[in-house]
């Protein structure tokens, strides 16, 4: 009987954890841009994403991967979509994924501070940006807005006439699987 | 309706890429030409294209040559990366295909001048840098398609070369290359891909520079050929591959074979026309294919600024 009861325990801790993974798609995570220019600005994002969230006993111990299909990048401007896919920029047929893999999350003042690796253009690159982090049960919410240098990733067209800060909004809004 | 380019952009084109361009290929061309060691053979429009490339090159750098963008390029490191872009299987690649198309031009160039200077041991050369071109370009998505795309784009260089050669002097070639990098060109604004635009315009600006000069003093100006034999097709190969609007095959194609529709010219006897015509008679040959490729384009896509 108390091996049934350890069997058990043990069976029921293992689902816990299976579940709290949040498998993450276009529905419940949402990447979206800013590009600047002296002459303007154009707004996008991207329509197909998969990953994964493993959410821990806390959000510090919450770990992050997520693959981006860039040739499904799209923006305010259908020329501006095509530019961006062409070797000026992402040179999707080259690149098609990005990556991002979250490696630490610490308590910040105002939050939580992700550290990961950005991988882009056939570069990696670890960045520290911050986020706001809500975990209940099996839910999980995060968000985070923050700039990175296109330069940083080799993309280095238009030197003047496209700014290099890039801002990039993450939001997810999942829940694990049942 | 296609609109037109603002007039300030068209402003920056030219004061940023195609003027340097010109400005030092007809310097240098002009220099190197009056040099005693320097003005056999090709080697002053081999020269002028370098030269013209490098200062169209300098501000915007649409062709980027340093392999990492926090330091200069090492040769070393160029070598490296050479031995891995030949050994390579993988499909995605650093530095991308495009970074080793002015190398191989510049590959090319020597070529030209040791065929002028050596003989035949040239054709070998020229040959072998046909090869590698092609396999360096060519998109790595597996050892046959490397293979094909090798001997296809060799055979055309050699072919190209082959064709040119008989049209090395007078300013003719540079003249109508020029015109056909300026319809290249347009068809990057096509495919979007505006760096391969800029380095059409600055191939364009360097080419018309050695043809004025080329024609007013009549000089050799066979180092062109290796612009259209290596250089233009291998932009073409590029561009199909990277880029992200479908424009007809036949676009890139026609584009890539328009300097061999000069050997027509030589079911033509010479004795029956003026040098004149004969130029003419070029200029028409090489230009028909390219107005028909930016025609099959113009049919499926939209030229936007």
């Amino acid at each position: 009987m108390v091996r049934v009861l350890i069997l058990a325990a043990a069976l029921g801790t293992g689902m816990v954890f299976a579940d709290s993974t949040v498998s993450l798609n276009a529905d419940n995570t949402k990447i979206t841009f800013v590009g600047t220019k002296p002459k303007g600005k154009h707004d996008g994002g991207f329509k197909k994403l998969t990953g994964t969230a493993k959410l821990g006993s806390d959000p510090t111990a919450l770990k992050v991967d997520l693959e981006i299909d860039l040739t499904s990048i799209f923006t305010d401007n259908e020329k501006v979509t095509n530019h961006l896919k062409s070797p000026d920029f992402f040179d999707v047929k080259n690149h098609p994924k990005s990556k991002f893999t979250v490696t630490k999350v610490e308590k910040d003042k105002d939050g939580y501070k992700l550290t990961g690796n950005l991988e882009m253009h056939g570069k990696s690159k670890e960045i520290s940006v911050p986020a706001t982090i809500s975990q209940t049960g099996d839910s999980l919410k995060l968000e985070s807005t923050f700039k990175i240098n296109r330069f940083d990733w080799d993309i280095n067209y238009g030197k003047n006439k496209v700014d290099d800060m890039v801002e990039i909004k993450v939001k997810i809004d999942g829940k694990a699987a049942k | 309706m296609a609109a037109l380019p603002e007039l300030s952009d068209v402003m920056e084109l030219l004061r940023a890429e195609v003027l340097p361009a010109a400005g030092a290929a007809a310097a240098v061309y002009f220099v190197a030409s009056m040099l005693p060691l320097v003005r056999r053979a090709s080697i002053p429009a081999a020269l002028a294209i370098a030269c013209g490339f490098a200062a169209g090159n300098w501000q915007d750098q649409p062709i980027d040559l340093r392999l990492d963008s926090s330091h200069r390029l090492h040769g070393s490191e160029f070598l490296t990366a050479l031995q891995s872009a030949v050994v390579s299987t993988n499909g995605t690649v650093h530095p991308p295909q495009r970074f080793w198309l002015v190398w191989i031009v510049a590959g090319g160039l020597i070529a030209h001048v040791i065929n002028e200077m050596a003989g035949n041991i040239g054709w070998w050369l020229k040959l072998i840098v046909g090869l590698l071109g092609g396999w360096l370009l060519a998109p790595h998505d597996s050892m046959t398609t490397r293979l094909v795309y090798a001997a296809g784009y060799a055979a055309l260089s050699m072919c190209i070369w082959w064709v040119l050669d008989d049209h090395s002097s007078g300013g003719v070639q540079p003249f109508t290359a020029a015109l056909a990098a300026g319809a290249i060109s347009i068809l990057m604004l096509y495919a979007h891909i505006l760096r391969y635009s800029q380095l059409a315009m600055i191939m364009s600006g360097t080419l018309i520079a050695i043809a004025f000069l080329a024609w007013w003093f009549q000089t050799d100006c066979g180092a062109v050929a290796a612009v259209a034999a290596l250089g233009i097709p291998g932009l073409m190969l590029l561009s199909q591959h990277d880029s992200a609007i479908d424009l007809p095959r036949a676009s890139y194609s026609l584009m890539a074979v328009a300097p061999v529709t000069l050997a027509l010219l030589g079911f033509v006897y010479r004795d029956n026309l003026g040098a004149r015509f004969r130029g003419i008679l070029a200029i028409l040959l090489w230009l028909i294919p390219v107005c028909a490729s930016l025609y099959l384009t113009s049919r499926v896509a939209i030229l936007e600024f």
